[in-house]
């Protein structure tokens, strides 16, 4: 009896795994190309973003080969293992997405406080450069104008 | 002896000057300046990772190599599809002058991902597993890419004056465009001419 229930599990199973059919393998393999797909243009913003992004690209690199070897299957009539490589697909982008948007927003964080952090130092820079500018024209012309007496012909006082 | 007002002018333009150096990270980090031109290379390397010693006198079951690359020089990471294709002497090739890619069915793919100013580099291993011939023509029903059994059924004629079946291995480089959440056909491709011996 106990024998019977095992194997009718045993059974079940491979029946639930097994015997996809073309159109839940394309399903599959389509979900995973749109999986691939969000998960790309959520990198390549947070690239743009300036965000580190080099760990993401090669895990979405490995993931590439999966989808390959997937529609492969698929091209095979092999529809079962195309199903279960795009599962994988899918779970192997798992997380990329919302970890490209994480990167991102830090990137943009870090990006604004750099913008203020430059745009504070110009702005004290031009302060300083206008206060100490017009003190340095005024002992400038001083001292032009010190130089410039200095040339003057002394006066001959007559006897 | 310089006046005055020059002496003025000269001093005014220096802190003009030395302004402008103070501004300048504020107005690059605010301002994006022209990036270049964008484009893709792609292309094939020989066995020897040169452009020279390419397959073409191929034989059932024995193994070629070849390298194909992709450089991206489009200043942000890239998506491309690689669309491997098989042809005969007949069958009509991407078109360059409507930027039309073949009618062809892909029998391979690559899936890169491609960051700004790198190349993708990777050494194929293809063979012929299965050709079936008969008088004037050979057909091949199996490739081997990289591993992957694949079932092709490409028919060639007999070149009569070289005395093998022409076949054409090429390579299409699509580009995942983000604005149209599609791939769009680069008009690159690259492909290889094998000439088939069947011991006929």
């Amino acid at each position: 009896m106990v024998l019977f229930v095992f194997l009718f599990l045993c059974l079940s199973r491979c029946c639930l795994v097994l015997g996809y059919s073309s159109d839940q393998a394309s399903s599959l393999i389509a979900e995973a190309d749109g999986s691939i797909r969000t998960a790309f243009v959520a990198v390549a913003e947070a690239e743009q973003a300036g965000a580190n992004v080099s760990s993401l690209v090669m895990r979405l690199n490995e993931i590439g080969p999966v989808l390959t070897e997937a529609n492969v299957a698929f091209r095979t009539g092999d529809y079962d293992n195309a199903s279960l490589l795009a599962g994988r697909c899918v779970s192997l982008v798992d997380g990329v997405a919302s970890e490209a948007q994480y990167l991102k927003n830090s990137a943009e964080s870090a990006r604004r406080n750099q913008l203020m952090l430059v745009t504070s130092a110009s702005s004290v820079g031009l302060c300083v450069l206008f206060v100490v500018g017009l003190f340095g024209w005024k002992f400038l012309k001083w001292r032009f104008v010190k130089h410039a007496l200095g040339m003057k012909p002394e006066e001959v006082t007559e006897v | 002896m310089i006046s005055l007002s020059s002496l003025r002018l000269l001093y005014t333009t220096f802190c003009v000057a030395l302004g402008l150096i103070i501004l300048t990270p504020t107005i690059t980090s605010v301002i994006s300046f022209s990036e270049g031109e964008k484009f893709s290379e792609f292309y094939i390397l020989g066995s020897t990772n040169m452009a020279n010693d390419y397959p073409f006198s191929v034989e059932t079951k024995a193994i070629y190599y070849i390298s194909l690359a992709i450089a991206n020089h489009m200043n942000d990471l890239k998506y491309y599809k690689v669309y491997v294709k098989l042809g005969n002497q007949t069958d009509r090739l991407p078109n360059g002058m409507n930027g039309t890619p073949s009618t062809l069915e892909a029998i391979f793919e690559y899936n890169v991902f491609l960051d700004a100013g790198k190349i993708w580099e990777r050494r194929i291993a293809f063979s012929f597993e299965e050709i079936r011939s008969s008088g004037n023509s050979c057909r091949v029903t199996e490739i081997m890419i990289d591993d992957h059994t694949l079932n092709v059924d490409k028919a060639s004629i007999l070149d009569q004056t070289s005395n093998n079946f022409r076949y054409q291995l090429f390579f299409e480089l699509w580009l995942y465009n983000t604005a149209t959440s599609d791939f769009l056909y680069q008009n690159q491709f690259t492909s290889i001419w094998l000439a088939m011996k069947t011991g006929l």
